[in-house]
């Protein structure tokens, strides 16, 4: 209620402003230069008293013509500056003479001239058509359209004396709007670029094409045909339907269909324009042109209202705007039917301009706003991202660490696999050789080179060979060189082709370990048990039975074979044992193992699998 | 004539510079059976200091890791000291890191602390008529780094530019395995001549200057191997 009744205050106080406002008196010229006494031409040659201003009823299209005649004293030496006639008001169009010669005739400039447009006239008069003594003045009042005639006081005298009132009033319904229309196409264009772009947002659409026509209306002319005069009525309605759109988006409504027929009277009349009689078009202008404006208003008041109602800021800002405007119309035709005090001057159209404008700048202030909020959004949404980067960051750093332990975990595993087999095994063995009742040197001295060996292996494999197992086979060479010279025994290397083995894609480090104790195994064998003085190893490539590329490793020695008595003792189960063990590792790298001995030597085949098998499994883990 | 015999009469000296006293016997007992070796030892870097100080031996066998000191730093001032000098490192595993990093400060090969007494003489002799050892492990280590230059992608600090593609090919075939004189075989080159090629590489990839700055690189493990 406080709401309400506040909200009725504001427009009451607008009301009063604008009244306020209209009662200012513009300024005029000295009243010792006014005429007001003249004579009226009633009939040809019947010239009739008559005090200014002078009310004239309009004839409809066709023009009427009303002229006046006054007299005016001047000498010579009174002007050293020239004179001129002021004519501060006047409808629709005046032609003033001076002793018969016309100095000024306003239906030749009708852009500038129109009725509603409060234009003053200000005719400075040639010194030459000026007499000493008493001169005639006369002003042909042109009447037609549909507003009445009407002739405001004659002002002659010096042009010095004019000129102040003349150039604020020229100022005031000249120039300024000129002004706000010049403003309405700024807005006009800038309103129409943003709904180019923004179809869906409409609103920009209706309030740009309605400052498109305002500025049409601006900028036409008086109308001298039909057609045009018809589409110049036609602007109206149709501006007031686009304002009742406008205003039904801003508070918040739905466009409907049959809010289209808002549009309705604007286009009969402009349809009748092209269509009608004059005569027509003027009973159809009267008929449809300013009811439906009215009745068009005053559904824009009653939505403003209603948005009032339901407390909506925007609303009552645009509400009192409104107010502002109906107020100035309503002056308007308080003063089009008389009912006026002061000058005939319309404040309708400059308001309405106004209003058009703080709509635009309310507008595009929302529009901004809304690019703002948008901004504030990608910020968020940027800071969110950033954010979430972060987070995911975290976590792909916890998971890489994740990976990096599991990795070294299954590393270390590897590692003790590898080491348990070979190296572990033989320091407990180490162990219990010296803790014998009687230890051996020499048996503990073996043990921990077969350690040391086995570390080297473990260290070697750990290198990434990338497939090729000529580099690993190339350290297995000089280890077992330097065993087989410690038991003065010869190794016989040989490589056959240029580049020995094939690369193997599938080779991975356990794959060599298991293959290098094997091949350890054979030369221990052969070692201790063949009791040869020569091992020849011989590496060469071969095809397997499908045509793959791959490798394999002899190793032969000059002994007297498995088979054969042993020299010195039954040592048959280590030999065994051993055997057992090559086989076993063979199988886990797919290894095809052709073994022959006889009493000339043994000589083992090694024929390598074109793929390793991928799968660790246990087997290889287990103690072998 | 007397020149000539006096020359071979002169046996070679040999210092051994290792802290584990049975390891150092071993190596001792190893080239002191022969009557071609003088013998000294040394248990400590200060020990060694001394002995460099009385006169260069022809060849100097170090540990790396001294109780007192860093083997590096001996191979450094015995090197500063004369160019005639050989000198190994006595290495337990032959490692890469070990075996270079000695290489760089102008050590000619390495020994391994487990190598057969017979062995240790023979690579000793070797050593003196012109051949450094190299493992297939540390071939293959230089040619890696070879190529990691030339691909441009991890870069090490191994200067292996002055390598040409010969010595590589060797690197190569030393690193796969082949025998001497395969290699020789394969490149059309005199079997005699390929040990010295492995001299070569190795005085090649020596650091020239022999400044603090290399050695406290190497110590820090500043320069990436």
């Amino acid at each position: 209620m406080a709401l309400a009744a506040g909200f009725v205050l504001l427009q009451l106080a607008v009301i009063a402003l604008c009244i306020e406002i209209r009662q200012i008196p513009l300024p005029r010229p000295p009243n010792s230069n006014r005429i007001e006494q003249m004579w009226r031409e009633e009939k040809s040659g019947d010239w009739q008293p008559v005090t200014l201003p002078d009310h004239r009823p309009t004839a409809g299209l066709t023009p009427t013509v009303t002229t006046y005649r006054g007299a005016f004293e001047w000498s010579p030496g009174e002007g050293e500056t020239p004179w001129a006639v002021f004519v501060p008001r006047f409808t629709t169009t005046i032609e003033i003479a001076i002793n018969g010669s016309t100095i000024e005739d306003t239906v030749r400039d009708p852009s500038n001239r129109r009725p509603d447009r409060n234009t003053p006239v200000l005719a400075p008069i040639a010194e030459s058509l000026l007499t000493p003594g008493t001169n005639e003045v006369t002003v042909r009042l042109k009447v037609w359209g549909p507003l009445e005639g009407y002739l405001d006081s004659l002002y002659i005298g010096p042009d010095a004396s004019m000129r102040p009132a003349y150039d604020l009033r020229r100022t005031l319904f000249g120039t300024l709007p000129l002004i706000l229309a010049a403003w309405q196409v700024t807005f006009a264009t800038l309103l129409g670029i943003i709904w180019l772009n923004r179809r869906h947002e409409t609103i920009y659409g209706y309030l740009a094409l309605a400052t498109v026509l305002g500025v049409v209306q601006h900028f036409a002319g008086l109308p001298h045909s039909a057609v045009v005069a018809g589409m110049l009525g036609a602007t109206g309605p149709l501006e007031a339907a686009l304002m009742l759109h406008y205003v039904l988006l801003l508070t918040g409504r739905r466009i409907r269909r049959w809010h289209a027929l808002a549009f309705a009277p604007g286009l009969i009349i402009l349809s009748s324009a092209f269509l009608m009689s004059p005569d027509q078009l003027r009973a159809i202008f009267l008929l449809f042109g300013p009811p439906s404006m009215g009745v068009l208003i005053a559904c824009v008041w009653v939505v403003l209202l209603a948005a009032v109602w339901q407390a909506r800021r925007h609303a009552i800002y645009l509400a009192t705007i409104f107010t502002a405007v109906l107020s100035c119309w309503m002056l308007d035709i308080l003063t089009l039917n008389n009912m006026m005090d002061g000058e005939r001057i319309f404040i309708g159209r400059p308001s309405y301009s106004l209003v058009l404008i703080a709509l635009g700048i309310w507008l595009i202030w929302r529009f901004v706003q809304a690019l703002k909020e948008a901004d504030g959004f990608a910020a968020a949404l940027v800071q969110k991202v950033a954010e979430a980067e972060d987070k995911l960051r975290a976590n792909f750093a916890r998971e890489e660490e994740r990976a990096r332990s599991e990795a070294l975990l299954a590393e270390r595993t590897r590692l003790m696999r590898d080491l348990h087999d070979g190296l572990g095994g033989q320091l407990v063995s180490i162990v219990a050789l010296s803790e014998q009742p009687q230890p051996s040197g020499q048996a503990i001295g073996e043990a921990a080179r077969s350690a040391l060996k086995d570390l080297r292996l473990v260290i070697d494999a750990m290198e990434e060979m990338d497939g090729d197992l000529m580099l690993a086979l190339a350290s297995w060479r000089e280890r077992i060189d330097t065993q087989l010279r410690a038991h003065r025994m010869q190794l016989n290397w040989s490589i056959r082709g240029p580049s020995g083995l094939p690369i193997f894609q599938s080779l991975k480090s356990w794959h060599v370990i298991q293959l290098i104790r094997l091949m350890d195994e054979v030369i221990t064998n052969a070692v201790k048990h063949s009791g040869g003085r020569q091992v020849t190893v011989t590496i060469e490539s071969v095809e397997d039975g499908l045509g793959r590329p791959t490798g394999r490793i002899t190793i032969e020695d000059d002994g007297h074979g498995y088979e054969a008595p042993a020299v010195d003792g039954p040592i048959r189960s280590g030999t065994g044992r051993g055997l057992l063990n090559i086989r076993r590792r063979a199988a886990l790298c797919d290894i095809r193992l052709v073994t022959e001995t006889g009493t000339t030597g043994t000589r083992i085949a090694l024929t390598l699998p074109a793929e390793f098998p991928s799968q660790a499994g246990d087997g290889n883990t287990g103690k072998i | 004539m007397a020149t000539a015999d006096a020359q071979i009469i002169q046996p070679i000296s040999v210092l051994i510079v290792e802290d584990d006293a049975p390891t150092r016997q071993r190596i001792v007992g190893a080239l002191s059976d022969n009557p071609d070796f003088d013998v000294q030892q040394a248990a400590s870097f200060s020990e060694a200091c001394a002995c460099l100080a009385q006169g260069c031996p022809d060849v100097l066998l170090t540990d790396i890791q001294l109780p007192d000191g860093s083997g590096m730093d001996l191979i450094r001032r015995m090197r500063q000291k004369s160019d005639k000098t050989e000198i190994m490192v006595i290495s337990i595993l032959g490692d890469e890191t070990s075996v270079i990093s000695a290489i760089l400060l102008g050590a000619n090969g390495y020994i391994l602390k487990d190598a057969f007494p017979a062995d240790i003489a023979d690579t000793v002799r070797d050593l003196l008529k012109g051949h450094s050892p190299i493992s297939a492990s540390i071939a293959r280590f230089i040619v890696r780094r070879t190529q990691a230059r030339d691909s441009g992608a991890p870069r090490s600090d191994l200067n292996t530019a002055k390598l040409t593609a010969r010595e590589i090919d060797i690197l190569w075939g030393i690193a796969k395995g082949f025998s001497y004189a395969d290699i020789a075989d394969h490149l059309g080159i005199s079997r005699q001549t390929v040990p010295g090629y492995i001299k070569n590489i190795y005085r090649k990839l020596e650091v020239n200057t022999r400044g603090e700055a290399v050695y406290e690189a190497l110590q820090q493990g500043l320069i990436r191997l």
